[in-house]
């Protein structure tokens, strides 16, 4: 392995860990709102989580650089409080990376807080718990498995992701530019081993998780 | 003193309950479907009622009068549902003390006396998923134990045990009353369950419960049981006791009530025997004048006792040497002017009769 799959693999795994870990806490979080209360505007929020589904990444892409992109309100609001300039690092791959892998995520711990029985969670109520106790008691530790599915699920999206990221944090060699994004510089430049190669890696990283899911799971189980 | 008002509408199914009564172990007998489980359910603060209100010891858990209704965690109800529901992810005593910790009294001496008199010490540790249906059951009833409530609701709570567990639970049961004084509402289709387990029982049948009964009352009401399902309105009424006469007619038997003569459905029982009938109020017939070449048995003549029109039906009540109560139709009061004491002749169809 050169240096420079090296790079594209070690940004992959940054990007992709980063956007994960922000996504986590929302994605239950939105989960819990939307299968376990009665909140009269929670079909919105479920609409507003499953859009980055329906939008193209690259369209994606392009409302992020219209909030990020230079002379924004809020580039300009990071710029002077922060002192930071988001666009075109790695940092704005890692949101888009997020936003195209949140609706996966959600969906996912959905399915799995609607499979638990209702019953149990009312029965926790007459055992005296209130509500925000029965969801972090009962309802969390029985989604266990569909949380970490959802986690699994968001990682892989967030490695593969391409068409927001070449947007917001362009194509940068050793900053910016993930596996996809070296995928996608070597096709065009007919470096046909490097693409191979990088396809191998990137195999390589979902097989390893899709492992660590699953013996997390047996290890649950036991 | 428990007082439960409840009216709960479903689109096809309408509980009414209005009791009131000092609780120790009562029943709640009625037959599948007919509104028990509902009931716990509001009583709990599971379901809300539609209206009405629910106060035990004067202490108001719901009322739809004063917007007052009380969260289940606050209740202090112990729950056992008809399934046990144990936390799969937590193992039997980590089940018991998540409700311990929870309760605002901490039942450490109760649930150390039920872990030993229902024994389970030597379950303490294991998995739920490792129980037997029986054991499951114990559990959650030592961890409805622990929320330390102030009534324990059983909902059929020998459902899915075998014979030899049942008759143990039962003992452990009645002991939550009389060693713990912890009072219950037991919940069951069972008529022999009822009867062990209580001295009284509040028939729900049809989504309406009124008023307590002795439980060996449920007995004799579960004859109706072969009718609520199509009925619009069921109460525990015109249950008679009589003695076959004669059984020559090849289609009805003659029995007699109180020296009443009545056809009924042909029976094959010998003579003198004693049987229980029942006669829905909604089956029988009212006319005022005398009727002739009618093609049916069982008509004779009485005297009105009373006029009911609280309910959505009139009801009046003759007797004609036993007391009937009858569903009639509103119009036909208003129309034939009927006051107490008319006389007016009843037609008691003979295939309206239900036999024990």
């Amino acid at each position: 392995m050169y240096e420079h799959h090296f790079s594209a693999l070690q940004l992959s795994l940054l990007v992709a860990s980063s956007a994960t870990i922000l996504n986590v806490i929302p994605a239950i979080i939105s989960a819990l709102i939307i299968t376990k209360t009665k909140l009269p505007g929670k079909i919105i929020l479920d609409i507003i989580i499953s859009l980055p589904l329906a939008i193209p990444p690259v369209a994606i892409g392009f409302f992020l650089l219209q909030i990020l992109g230079n002379k924004s309100p809020l580039s300009d609001f990071l710029k002077i409080t922060l002192g930071i300039d988001i666009i075109f690092t790695w940092q704005a791959a890692a949101i888009a990376a997020a936003i195209t892998s949140f609706p996966l995520m959600v969906r996912t711990i959905i399915v799995s807080m609607n499979s638990i029985e209702e019953k149990l969670e009312s029965c926790a109520r007459t055992l005296g718990a209130n509500k925000i106790k029965v969801m972090l008691t009962i309802t969390i530790p029985l989604a266990y498995k569909g949380i970490l599915g959802g986690i699994l699920i968001g990682f892989i999206r967030s490695i593969g992701e391409f068409g927001a990221t070449i947007i917001v944090a362009g194509n940068i060699v050793g900053k910016t530019q993930t596996i996809p994004l070296a995928i996608y510089s070597n096709i065009q430049i007919g470096q046909y081993t490097d693409v191979h190669m990088l396809i191998l890696i990137s195999l390589a990283i979902t097989i390893s998780s899709l492992i660590a899911y699953n013996l997390l799971l047996r290890n649950s189980l036991k | 003193m428990l007082h439960l008002n409840i009216n709960k509408k479903y689109q096809q199914f309408h509980l009414n309950c209005q009791v009131s009564f000092e609780p120790s172990i009562i029943g709640v007998w009625g037959p599948s479907g007919s509104g028990k489980t509902t009931l716990l359910n509001c009583i709990s603060g599971i379901e809300t009622p539609d209206n009405g209100s629910i106060i035990i010891d004067n202490h108001i858990l719901f009322s739809s009068e004063n917007n007052t209704n009380i969260p289940p965690e606050k209740r202090r109800i112990g729950y056992v549902f008809q399934e046990p529901l144990l936390f799969p992810h937590l193992n039997v005593i980590q089940n018991i003390k998540y409700a311990q910790n929870l309760a605002p009294i901490n039942y450490e001496d109760e649930i150390s006396y039920c872990i030993s008199k229902f024994g389970i010490e030597h379950l303490l540790k294991n998995k739920v998923g490792t129980l037997s249906g029986g054991e499951q059951k114990r559990v959650a009833i030592i961890r409805a134990i622990a929320t330390s409530p102030k009534l324990l609701l059983l909902d059929e709570p020998l459902n899915g045990i075998d014979t030899n567990s049942k008759n143990q639970i039962l003992t452990y049961l009645k002991s939550i009353w009389t060693d713990l004084n912890i009072p219950i509402l037991y919940v069951s289709h069972n008529k022999d369950e009822i009867l062990t387990m209580t001295q009284y029982t509040l028939p729900i049948i049809d989504g309406i419960g009124q008023e307590l009964v002795a439980s060996s009352q449920v007995i004799n009401q579960s004859l109706l049981t072969a009718y609520t399902k199509n009925s619009q309105q069921i109460l525990p009424v015109n249950s008679l006791q009589g003695e076959i006469k004669t059984n020559v007619n090849p289609d009805l038997t003659i029995i007699s009530i109180n020296n009443l003569q009545m056809a009924i459905p042909k029976l094959n029982a010998s003579l003198k025997k004693q049987i229980r009938i029942f006669i829905p109020p909604n089956q029988i017939l009212v006319t005022l004048s005398q009727p002739k070449q009618i093609n049916t048995k069982n008509i004779y003549q009485g005297k009105i006792i009373k006029i009911d029109l609280s309910k959505n039906n009139a009801t009046i009540f003759v007797d004609i040497g036993i007391k009937l109560q009858i569903t009639v139709l509103k119009e036909f009061l208003e129309e034939s002017k009927v006051s107490i004491n008319q006389l007016l002749y009843v037609i008691v169809p003979p295939s309206a009769i239900i036999v024990s």
